[in-house]
């Protein structure tokens, strides 16, 4: 069997970027950008939860970030930007951060927002009661206080150098701390936020209707008068009404459907490279994954450009069996590991299974190229003699059997902001979801060490070193990356994708003259 | 021997008896010997020829892996086909010994038991397969058992209603004046007697259990990826169904003509044994 190389999503990167040039399309389309005018945005996962602090779903990630501020926001190229914060500042070990608010901005109340906001906000969001999502993902914060009207300083138990990123998290919004402490209850029905955008209407599984807050603290900004967010009930009849142009953007697009979509009139499609991943989880404290050479044989066992090809539909970026790829800061470039099944049946023989292994694959059924995935790998881990069998199971009950517990699955992450926060996610050993079971000492140390580095050249080199450990350790497989899929009508203008998946800038957004007039 | 005998003879003799038992005959072949006459490995990617038209190398096309379907469709038969047969076979015999023994004993026995099958018989066939495996668990031979259970109150109603015409009859009261066994009567008198009706119900229910199997499988509760089983040959390719039909027509029509000869089977079966057409 061979697999030759495919290179469509190049291709298709450099026909867009040809398209473009070829239009002569103005680089610096902000300044000359038209306000005004309703923007239509469809989903295919209502939100439900109004309150920002309790956001699970990226459409509830969609209003928090429309209707309130954070301190911080994450910029594509995941660093941290200034959000209500215009600048921050550290001690030398990375203990106490200082980060100075903007003086122009104003809740919807007419309040303006004050360092008293923040500390509530933090206080409210890092209390257990709460039970924030995020609660964990923001960083080791000790304390937070107020400097005067218009600073705040926050502590942290160890080093952390990267809470300005750990700030961007989508359920860090600073709220009035009046209605924290009178009525929290009350931001599940009505916001009162310092966004871009003010709440009109909102019926979940229907439409959820902002208009422009006019107020807001930067200049010219939102260019929109109005967005209108539907939902629809799956992501094919979303494609079907974005196709049929009654909605003007769709920020996830199925890779089967996407090339469809994107080939339709007036439509552009985006193509955005994501740390998203697929990987196959094995239980290594337990045979037969406790071998390395039986891992190693498995990942020799996988063409991972074919891979690419096969379950991304071409979207996607091959993977080396670590979580982070060119989307993230530091990712250290390192050749694809080769498709070699001679020498994985050698390694399998070697580890006291010459006569192949025979394992069970387990592999949620959504989203659906989780499946994909697990057929793909059976197929081409047949000409090293092993034997997988594919058992789907429906979501529910992979969460409930199989996640974290079962010995060999394929698991599903989102892009995280940072490669310490993935890395503390899954692969250290006292990670909040550690189910490679790894438990490697060195590793561990080498990135708690990042963790609390300042000096970027050395984080470069201690997660360039992580990177290379987990590609030679194989403590998962990590075979592909996707791209994050998106459609948008040829007249939105300022949008663009952001990686992470949970980010959007609508207020950035503006329709070009061409924009039909509704 | 010679009823048989006669009982082909009379299918064969309309035209939609005679095509049924035909294409029920190839279909059996298929199902006995489809996977050893597959021209390619039904689970061999060809990168190269992915969602392929028919060519002369793929004569019904290929899947988006670039499987070939025809191989694929020939080795699905068996699970597919076989499968229905067994979840039939199960429904038949369990169905047909609940009508007759409640049939037969009549009375408030009778009553209870046909007050249930009612019950179950409330709930839709496929709904009632989808309980069961709830409970069960999702896999081939528990959607084989769950569709045989389906399928029992309706055949106990038909073995019932047979019964009833019977259980009256003179050989029946010349049994009991001997002093038979219940269930020497059942088994020896009545069940001669109602089995073609019981038959013709059969044959036209395994169509009915393809459809069924396949459904469950389209809703991932049946047969695992990569399994060629019709129904999830189906689902799976409804994702691509925008780049390439074939994936979906080739076990989507297969479906069809298996559905299509047992109804045939089963239309043609339904004359031949009918006496009064055959007097």
């Amino acid at each position: 069997m061979s697999f030759p190389q495919f290179n469509r999503r190049q291709f298709l990167l450099s026909g867009a970027a040809l398209g473009v040039s070829a239009l002569g399309l103005p680089v610096t389309s902000a300044i000359a950008a038209t306000p005004g005018g309703t923007l239509r945005v469809g989903l295919n996962i209502t939100p439900n939860k109004l309150n920002p602090m309790l956001a699970r779903v990226n459409s509830e990630y969609m209003l928090g970030e429309m209707l309130y501020s954070g301190l911080t926001t994450l910029a594509t190229d995941m660093s941290a930007q200034p959000d209500l914060a215009i600048e921050w500042s550290s001690n030398e070990d990375a203990t106490q951060w200082r980060f100075v608010l903007r003086e122009n901005a104003q809740f919807s109340n007419g309040d303006p927002v004050t360092s008293n906001d923040v500390v509530a906000s933090f206080t409210k969001l890092l209390d257990p009661e709460t039970s924030a999502p995020g609660r964990r993902n923001l960083g080791p914060i000790k304390n937070v206080e107020a400097d005067g009207d218009f600073a705040v300083i926050f502590d942290t138990e160890t080093p952390f150098s990267d809470l300005p990123v750990g700030l961007t998290y989508p359920t860090a919004k600073i709220l009035p701390a009046s209605l924290i402490i009178e009525s929290f209850e009350g931001f599940d029905q009505t916001p009162v936020g310092s966004g871009p955008f003010r709440l009109v209407d909102f019926k979940p599984d229907q439409v959820v209707v902002v208009e422009k807050n006019p107020d807001y603290f930067l200049p010219e900004q939102p260019l929109l008068d109005r967005v209108e967010i539907r939902t629809f009930p799956d992501a094919s009849s979303a494609a079907a009404a974005m196709l049929a142009g009654e909605i003007d953007l769709l920020n996830e697009v199925q890779p089967t459907d996407f090339e469809r979509v994107a080939n339709g009139q007036g439509i552009d499609g985006l193509v955005t490279p994501s740390g998203r991943f697929l990987d196959i989880v094995m239980d290594n404290s337990k045979p037969p994954f406790n071998d390395k050479r039986v891992r190693e044989a498995l990942s020799l066992s996988i063409d991972r450009e074919a891979m690419v090809e096969l379950v991304a539909e071409g979207y996607g970026t091959p993977g080396n069996d670590s979580p982070v790829n060119g989307a993230y800061r530091y990712y250290k470039e390192s050749s694809l590991k080769s498709f070699d099944p001679d020498r994985a049946k050698a390694l399998l023989a070697e580890a006291g299974y010459p006569d192949g292994l025979e394992l069970e694959l387990v592999a949620s059924v959504k989203p659906g190229y989780r499946s994909s995935m697990a057929v793909v790998v059976r197929e081409m881990a047949k000409a090293s003699g092993f034997d997988i069998s594919v058992k789907t199971m429906d979501h529910p009950t992979y969460l409930d059997q199989v996640w974290k517990k079962g010995q060999f699955y394929v698991g599903y992450y989102n892009m995280q902001p940072t490669e310490g926060t993935i890395f503390n996610l899954l692969f250290t050993s006292d990670a909040s979801w550690n189910e490679t079971k790894w438990n490697n000492e060195a590793f561990d140390a080498l990135v708690a060490e990042a963790d609390r580095t300042t000096d970027t050249a050395k984080r470069a080199e201690l997660y360039a070193q992580a990177q290379q450990m987990m590609s030679d350790e194989v403590p998962a497989i990590v075979p592909c990356f996707f791209d994050l899929l998106g459609a948008k009508a040829s007249y939105v203008e300022g949008y663009t994708q952001h990686p992470r998946g949970a980010s959007y800038g609508f207020h950035k957004v503006s329709l070009s003259k061409s924009a039909p007039t509704r | 021997m010679n009823s048989t005998r006669r009982t082909l003879t009379a299918l064969t003799k309309t035209p939609q008896g005679a095509i049924g038992l035909l294409l029920c005959f190839l279909l059996l072949a298929l199902t006995l010997a489809g996977p050893e006459l597959a021209p390619k490995d039904p689970e061999e990617f060809h990168f190269t020829a992915r969602f392929a038209a028919p060519s002369t190398e793929f004569l019904l096309g290929t899947d988006w892996y670039g499987r070939d379907l025809l191989s694929r469709v020939m080795a699905g038969s068996r699970s597919t086909i076989l499968l229905a047969l067994l979840a039939t076979v199960i429904g038949t015999v369990a169905g047909a010994l609940i009508g007759i023994f409640s049939g037969y004993i009549g009375g408030r026995v009778d009553d209870l038991i046909m007050r249930v099958t009612d019950a179950v018989m409330a709930i839709p066939s496929l709904l009632f397969a989808l309980l069961i495996l709830s409970v069960l668990g999702s896999s081939s031979f528990n959607a084989v058992i769950a569709i045989g259970i389906a399928f029992t109150p309706g055949m106990a109603r038909i073995a019932r209603s047979v019964t009833l015409q019977v259980r009256g009859s003179d050989y029946v009261s010349a049994a009991q004046a001997r002093g038979e066994g219940t269930s020497w009567i059942m088994f020896a008198e009545i069940l001669p007697n109602v089995i073609a009706p019981v038959i013709v119900e059969a044959t036209i229910r395994v169509a009915f259990a393809v459809m069924t199997l396949a459904t469950l499988s389209f809703l991932g509760l049946g047969a695992q990826p990569p399994s060629p089983e019709w129904g999830l040959m189906i689902a799976e390719g409804r994702a691509h169904m925008f780049r390439s039909p074939w994936p979906i027509l080739v076990p989507g029509i297969a479906i069809a003509l298996v559905a299509i000869a047992f109804n045939l089977l089963g239309d043609g079966l339904r004359d031949a044994l009918n006496p009064q057409a055959s007097s």
